[in-house]
């Protein structure tokens, strides 16, 4: 499909300063903010930087994380809060300000220092630390030959320690049990810690767009209320558009861990038009949100397709993917992982096919047969490219006088809406009871993840990690 | 060598490094801002030292300087012009892979020194790199120094005066320059920071004038690789119609470019994928362009 060519951006100038991001820069772009072009950018160490940006309230699962980080950043350093009322938490400057609870042992310090944070205070927390290997006081015992040998034939003990929430390489939130043999990946297990009430807001603010959509058809159906052309339109426009920035900033955070400045670059360049037309809520609620929209399409589509261009046949991007947290069909089919992740094994897993207005729109899902990293990331780039596309295309209908009457549906059932990391399940109310809402398959993603690493040094580790666009954000459904 | 050369060495690297600064901005697409550099540099310089806790505060302390002096050094084998040839050993290209090989334990000691799991993991990775990349390193300095009949970096520059080595010995040119960029850790083999990674790593910590000592010498040992590359591989100030030190500066800026625009343009190496082909290809490719070096040189060179 061809857009309209781009109207171009002026590249960043100057030198942008570094600064400590709660809960990370790809969240606060998916909320419409780009703090690159306000003048930040994401620092690997708060050594390094002097800045932190922070929501104005903190979610409760990064705020000793993001205390911790504000008291290592050196003098003279500063607060910046923005403004982001779909999140719960505590205000950042009573979250900031209040006293360290307790006094943190040399383990605590050690993982935060290497972008991991404190334990949780838990009865569980306090049993791993008496249970770990290093005893958290002395990691000169790396180099000691007590263990069993390690995959890679050396002999060292193991060292176990708890990384995130707000660790480079991880999104914003998630975190690590990690046991590392060496440099070798013993044990992994990750797991989200933040978390929004139930309380009306979507549950998982990174997919605002799909949640809000899928919240609003359940309680359409569950009314025996159509719903308008034109409205179902602008909600797979706002749904796609969701997906396609959300794959776009996934790539630019993998360029991060890869080390790969151009892909960042090229990343971050096709999502720029896409952050600029997004509202927090992801709704587009206008006509001017849809022509802003339709401008930011017009603009990023190109840029995508540069981007995968760039990607295809890759031998870099090859060299650090290939391979790399293959997982067995077999396995994801039992265990009922859906998204990208499905599909870039070969399964048809989409709720899309299953949505007569999606099938009306000629969408068909991209399928890999690998089931790699690397298909798992060539899969989202040309994700991004259809999500784009038919995003416009849906804006464009929308616009259509003959966009009029009811949209094509299901009568009954939960309702199901394909979000970028896979589906979103909403039973309809009853009379007396709210939507249920469920992430499907998100916890069983979380293991697979853990498990499909295990053995692989730990820079590998983390890249083949990373390629499975984990949320940070529990659905309490 | 005099007095001077001291002084000079450490101006150079100086300069040297404010111009990688400003490349490192152009590379990655923004305009170069020579205020904002220094600025930068000025601001880690008055900032106060952090005092973590630490594993060893000796080895944590001393590891940034460690590590700049050893940039120094490196930098200081490096023949600039006929008038400036930097410190001439007789075995100065010897000498200069092994200075570069102090960067190991600067950056083991900043790692086991704090003592953090991510730094020490940094510092072994680090180790691993090293031994595997210095052998092709010094064994490509042997093939280019087999030529001049000499290790003495001035005496390879003279015998390029009809042909540049890169021409007569490519695979040499091809082993030396991903060895010296992994020893000097400039991406995409800056292994013991990978800031995506670890952290920061073996530097996560270092804040102040340690970090701005840190900076300062990973800039300096682009200027050094990219130095020592110009004057082993294109002739370094030879070539007429600059004077000869402009062309030596040419040469080392555009190889100092190439470079970071590379490490831009490339994914971070994988340790566990990268080191067997080092062990498996680049020591007997170093063992075939020794040999080759032999041959052109009994052929073309001996007299």
């Amino acid at each position: 499909m061809a857009l309209s060519a781009p109207t171009g951006e002026a590249p960043l100038r100057g030198e942008p300063e570094p600064a400590v991001v709660v809960p990370d820069a790809e969240a606060w772009a998916s909320w419409g903010v780009d703090l690159a072009a306000l003048g930040f950018a994401p620092a690997a160490r708060p050594a390094s930087a002097q800045v932190l940006v922070v929501p104005e309230t903190v979610p409760a699962g990064v705020v000793d994380a993001a205390r911790e980080r504000w008291e290592r950043m050196p003098p003279p350093r500063r607060l910046v809060r923005l403004p982001a009322p779909h999140l719960a938490g505590r205000r950042a400057d009573e979250a900031l300000g209040a006293p360290i609870p307790e006094r943190r042992d040399d383990t605590d310090e050690a993982n935060a220092a290497a972008g991991g944070s404190a334990d949780d205070g838990s009865h569980e927390a306090a049993q791993r630390r008496e249970h770990e290997p290093t005893g958290g006081h002395d990691h000169g015992n790396m180099m000691e030959v007590t263990g069993e040998p390690s995959a890679d034939g050396l002999v060292m003990e193991a060292l176990d320690f708890r990384l995130g929430p707000l660790a480079a390489g991880l999104p914003g939130g998630l975190v690590l049990d990690l046991s590392l043999d060496g440099d070798v990946v013993a044990a992994c297990a990750p797991r989200p810690t933040l978390c929004q009430p139930a309380d009306g807001r979507p549950p998982d603010p990174l997919a605002p767009a799909a949640w809000t959509v899928a919240i609003e058809r359940a309680w359409e159906l569950a009314a025996g209320q159509p719903t308008g052309a034109r409205v179902a339109l602008r909600r797979v426009a706002a749904v796609e558009l969701e997906r396609a920035l959300s794959h776009l900033l996934w790539l630019r955070a993998f360029a991060r861990v890869l080390g790969w400045g151009e892909l960042g670059d090229r990343a971050h360049e096709a999502a720029a038009p896409l952050i600029g037309a997004r509202a927090p809520d992801g709704q587009l609620v206008d006509v001017d949100a849809e022509r802003l929209a339709i401008h930011a399409l017009r603009q990023a589509h190109p840029r995508a397709r540069r981007l995968k261009v760039l990607l295809a046949g890759s031998r870099r991007l090859a060299s650090r993917t290939r391979g790399r947290a293959r997982l067995e069909v077999r396995e994801v089919q039992r265990r009922g992982v859906g998204g990208p992740i499905a599909r870039a094994c070969g399964l048809r897993v989409d709720a899309r096919t299953e949505d007569p207005l999606y099938r009306r729109l000629g969408f068909r899902p991209h399928l890999r047969a690998e089931g790699d990293a690397e298909a798992r990331t060539l899969l989202r780039c040309e994700e991004a490219l259809r999500a784009v596309e038919l995003a416009f295309v849906a804006l464009r209908l929308a616009g259509d006088d003959r966009a009029r009457g009811a949209a094509p549906g299901h009568a009954s059932g939960p309702v199901t809406v394909e979000s970028a990391r896979g589906t979103l399940r909403v039973a309809p109310p009853g009379a007396r009871t709210a939507p249920a809402l469920s992430a499907a398959g998100a916890a069983a993603t979380s293991a697979l993840a853990g498990e499909a690493v295990l053995g692989m040094e730990w820079g590998s580790a983390l890249s083949a990690l990373a390629s499975f666009d984990l949320s940070p954000w529990a659905v309490a459904g | 060598m005099s007095w001077l050369t001291l002084p000079a060495v450490v101006a150079v690297g100086l300069v040297g490094a404010f111009v990688v600064a400003l490349l490192e901005q152009a590379v990655a697409g923004r305009r170069p801002a020579p205020v904002a550099v220094l600025g930068r540099g000025l601001a880690l310089v008055r900032q106060p030292i952090a005092m973590p806790r630490v594993k060893d505060d000796f080895l944590y302390h001393s590891a940034p300087f460690v590590l700049l002096v050893s940039a120094v050094l490196a930098l200081a084998m490096v023949p600039w012009a006929p008038g400036f040839r930097g410190v001439d050993f007789p075995v100065g290209a010897l000498v200069f892979a092994a200075v570069l090989a102090y960067v190991a334990p600067a950056v083991m000691m900043a790692g086991w020194g704090s003592g953090r799991p991510f730094s020490i993991l940094a510092g072994f990775r680090f180790v691993a790199v090293l031994l595997a990349w210095e052998m092709p390193l010094v064994m490509a300095i042997t093939a280019v120094a087999a030529p001049a009949g000499s290790l003495r970096p001035s005496a390879i520059v003279e015998v390029q005066h009809a042909v540049p080595l890169l021409a007569s010995q490519p695979l040499a040119f091809l082993l030396f320059v991903p060895s010296v960029l992994a020893v000097a850790f400039v991406a995409p083999f800056d292994l013991p920071q990978a800031p995506g990674e670890l952290g920061g790593g073996a530097f996560s910590q270092y804040t102040g004038l340690h970090a701005a000592a840190i900076a300062l010498a990973q800039r300096i040992l682009v200027v050094a690789a990219a130095g020592m590359t110009a004057a082993l591989f294109l002739g370094g100030w030879e070539w007429g119609g600059l004077p000869p030190g402009l062309w030596m500066a040419l040469k080392t800026l555009v190889i100092a470019t190439a470079v970071l625009w590379a490490g831009r343009r490339l994914p971070r190496v994988e340790i566990d994928r990268v080191l067997p082909v080092v062990w498996k290809f680049a020591v007997p490719g170093a063992i075939v362009a020794i040999a080759w070096a032999a041959l052109i040189t009994r052929i073309f060179y001996a007299s």
